[in-house]
């Protein structure tokens, strides 16, 4: 009885939130039609015009969809440090800093030091690792003054982007080199992101070729351990150096890039955990006509990651992709399609062992995966500038699972302007990854099971975006998605055993109050109900609300502050308490070429932890303490 | 399980937002964007001292169509109120000089030789705009994107707001 109330309960909330979206949507239509003529320059930067130029390809990103932006401005008004903190301001993203170099980010529920349904990319690179299809955060960095975008979708990008990509896709990009020209130096100095160091320098080769060069040295401090005013013992740092070279002959674009890093963490038992990798990536874009554009990419990718109670993990990675985009009939169609092939060859051993068993082990202490695949998809002018249908299908193969297929339609529909309503059904899957197929693990007990079948999930979706005269606009997206197969483990063997249904809003407002005070909230609300016998744990493993507010002032010219909220609710799988956190700075330019800056973060409580990891026993949740850093940008 | 009723409640709400929808208006979007960037251009410049009216000037075929006329109706540059001239290709000299903004929509190169480094902004949709030593180009991709060229918006004694500057993408 008390399982069919908070059934219904739930569900109500669900449909009461649907109601609100239309609520919402519909007064919001009655209001005059958007002028132009009273717009500011944010806001005139920030119309859509695309539709407009007829026949120019959507852009593989602008499918519609639940897509949130983090900006440069974002970036600079923020004070984050790391990828991975900066993914705090993406609204229906859960960021839980598990420990000093440990987050669980995930979108739509699921979430965990171990999630795995979130695809991420840096300049078209995969950043998951095949061995749990989860982010080693830690190693994923760049200067970040030199991001251009980072571009979160959340919901199935399965067609376009593969799988993996089933709660949401994170693609992060940097600048053309182009663009990053001449000296930049920024140091920071503080209690808890103890240091940060970068170097980076643009020049031009000639006229149409540019490069970059950077290097950037970084220390975290420790977190505490739970409950007390000790130090977690995960104190970290990690260095990067870097290349890009952009050059452009006639309709063709070429970037060249690569990284090395290399660093280390601190662990409990008072050894430390290592790990250094590399890339490099060679991406022509060749442009036919305005309406038409091939784009050939190549990556090589080296990861190493020696973990003194896990595992000790050497990764290399290839990956050819091709993609062709054109218009049919006169702009009506918009075409994409493209191939992928990517090789990944592992090498896995134990590091640690109790009386003589590994803690962790593979079936196989090395596997090389191999996976192809193809998409196409259309997107048809149905009505001129007003309704949009876009169709396609991902077919992959992989070694585990064999053919894979995931489609998707999608329709957006332009009200009229500055009025857009989207609705989407799409399929994606969750191939296993190394764990689940070959972990040996007989003291926790787990076991990988060969006869492992993909989860696939079947997601509803639908959104709707405003911008009103005045700056103000407003994202709305509501989903509900059905899982199937998803792989469990609270048996000892992996099983597809658990059946899940997801479903919640995610909402973004954002107000330019004057020219020099802009608002940003955003709220999120999601649910997951797991079915099976090896369901416990699979639900409340994301907060059910979260909320943030965060106010970018310009108190003059050269002085800024700006502020940041951001409020959790409890996730009970992982035994967290709902908690605050509190951000606040002041930016000061003295000259053009010079910024200084003073932070403080996490300031509405001592400390607090944010996740919990009962999986690593050297390297344990911790809590997140409140800290202060001052930085100095100085560029030439 | 409820897959049915969800989908249904999807498509309600797909209704229900429709049958709200009003008519939406067939002007160009496009150009009244870029007309309404023109009339903003006039809060982040600053020009050396002038008097009368404020004119913004398109130079050859006019692309808007009547919508700069609509989108600067009653508006003023400070005290000056904005009024708007539209110039053949081979306007003469005096003429394009009565313009504090120019919208060049024909060859660049014949009107710069013209208005050498009258305090003028010229602002332009071309590619290469900006490139081609006009001060700011207004670059449509699925957004506006904004090319300045400080050289020459410097040379012509045109002060351009830093906040103008930071959003676009500085061309010499």
């Amino acid at each position: 009885m008390l399982t069919l109330n908070r059934y219904i309960l739930r569900r109500t909330q669900w449909i009461t939130s649907l109601f609100c979206v239309v609520l919402f949507a519909s007064t919001s239509l009655v209001k005059a039609e958007e002028d132009f003529a009273d717009m500011d320059l944010d806001a005139l930067m920030n119309v859509e015009v695309s539709s407009v130029t007829k026949g120019k390809g959507m852009k593989l990103s602008d499918a519609p969809g639940a897509i949130s932006v983090i900006s440069e401005e974002d970036i600079k008004r923020t004070g984050h440090q790391s990828i991975p903190e900066l993914l705090r301001l993406v609204p229906g993203l859960h960021v839980a800093r598990v420990n000093s170099s440990n987050w669980a980010i995930s979108a739509r529920g699921f979430n965990g030091p171990y999630n795995n349904k979130m695809l991420v990319l840096m300049d078209g690179r995969s950043l998951y690792t095949p061995l749990f299809a989860g982010v080693y955060w830690d190693v994923q960095d760049t200067v970040l003054e030199d991001l251009k975008s980072v571009e979160v979708i959340r919901g199935p990008g399965g067609t376009l982007w593969g799988a993996n990509a089933v709660n949401g896709v994170i693609n992060i990009t940097t600048k053309d080199a182009k663009n990053t020209q001449g000296l930049l130096f920024s140091q920071s100095g503080g209690n808890e992101d103890l240091s940060n160091t970068t170097v980076r320098y643009g020049g031009k080769f000639n006229d149409d070729s540019y490069y970059r060069v950077y290097g950037k040295y970084q220390m975290f401090d420790d977190t505490e351990i739970a409950g007390t005013s000790n130090d977690n013992s995960d104190e970290w740092q990690r260095g990067q150096f870097g290349f890009r070279t952009d050059t452009y002959t006639g309709s063709n674009h070429l970037t060249v890039q690569g990284d090395y890093y290399t660093g280390g963490v601190d662990d409990t038992t008072g050894g430390q955990s290592m790990f250094d990798g590399g890339n490099i990536i060679a991406r022509l874009t060749h442009d036919f006509s305005e309406d038409s554009s091939l784009q050939l990419q190549f990556y090589y990718d080296y990861t190493h990651r020696t973990e003194a109670t896990t595992l000790d993990q050497e990764r290399h990675t290839l990956d050819f992709d091709l993609q062709h985009n054109f218009t049919l009939d006169g702009g009506k169609h918009n075409v994409i399609w493209g191939m992928n092939y990517h090789w990944t060859k592992d090498s896995i051993l134990p590091t640690a062992y109790f009386m003589g068993t590994p803690l962790m082990a593979f079936t196989a202490n090395s596997a090389s995966d191999n996976t192809f695949s193809a998409f196409v998809q259309d997107t048809m002018t149905l009505v001129d500038d007003k309704l949009f249908f876009t169709v396609g299908t991902k077919i992959e193969h992989n070694d585990y699972t064999g053919v894979e297929i995931q489609p998707s339609a999608r329709l957006s529909w332009r009200i009229k302007d500055g009025h857009t309503f989207w609705a989407a059904v799409s399929r994606a899957v969750r191939t296993p990854s190394r764990v689940e197929e070959g972990f040996l693990a007989p003291i926790f007990p787990i076991y990988g099971n060969t006869g492992i079948e993909s989860t696939n999930v079947m997601a509803y979706e639908a959104g709707y975006r405003i911008s009103l005269a005045k700056n103000l606009s407003v994202d709305l997206a509501t989903f509900f998605n059905k899982y199937e197969n998803q792989m469990g483990t609270l048996g000892t063997t992996y099983q597809n055993d658990i059946y899940s249904e997801a479903y919640g809003l995610e909402a973004s407002v954002t107000w330019q109050a004057d020219d020099n005070l802009k608002f940003i909230g955003n709220y999120t609300f999601q649910d997951v109900e797991s079915h099976g016998p090896n369901s416990a744990g699979n639900e409340g493993t994301s907060p059910r609300n979260q909320f943030s507010v965060r106010a970018y002032y310009d108190l003059s010219d050269k002085l800024a502050i700006n502020s940041a909220l951001y409020w959790y609710d409890n996730i009970p799988a992982a035994n967290i308490n709902s908690f605050f956190r509190y951000d606040i700075g002041l930016t000061w330019k003295p000259k053009d070429n010079v910024e200084v800056s003073v932070w403080g973060q996490n300031l509405a409580d001592d400390s607090h932890p944010e996740y919990n990891n009962s999986l690593s026993l050297g390297n344990p949740g911790g809590e997140i303490e409140s800290g202060v850093f001052g930085k100095v940008t100085i560029t030439f | 399980m409820n897959t049915f009723k969800h989908t249904t409640l999807m498509l309600a709400m797909l209704l229900l937002v429709g049958s709200l929808a009003t008519q939406a208006s067939a002007a160009d979007k496009l150009d009244k964007v870029k007309c309404a960037f023109l009339l903003n251009f006039t809060k982040y410049v600053v020009w050396p001292d002038g008097s009368g009216d404020f004119v913004i000037g398109v130079v050859g075929k006019d692309p808007f169509d009547g919508v700069l006329d609509k989108i600067v109706d009653g508006k003023s540059a400070g005290d000056r109120p904005i009024k708007t001239a539209y110039l053949a290709a081979d306007a003469s000299a005096d003429d394009l000089k009565k313009c504090s903004i120019l919208f060049v929509n024909t060859d660049i190169k014949p009107v710069l030789e013209k208005i050498g480094n009258a305090p003028i902004l010229t602002v332009g949709d071309t590619a290469d705009f900006a490139k081609n030593k006009g001060m700011v180009g207004l670059i449509a991709t699925n957004k506006i994107n904004l090319e300045i060229n400080k050289n020459q918006a410097d040379a012509a004694k045109l002060k351009i707001n830093a906040k103008l500057l930071q959003m676009a993408k500085i061309v010499d």
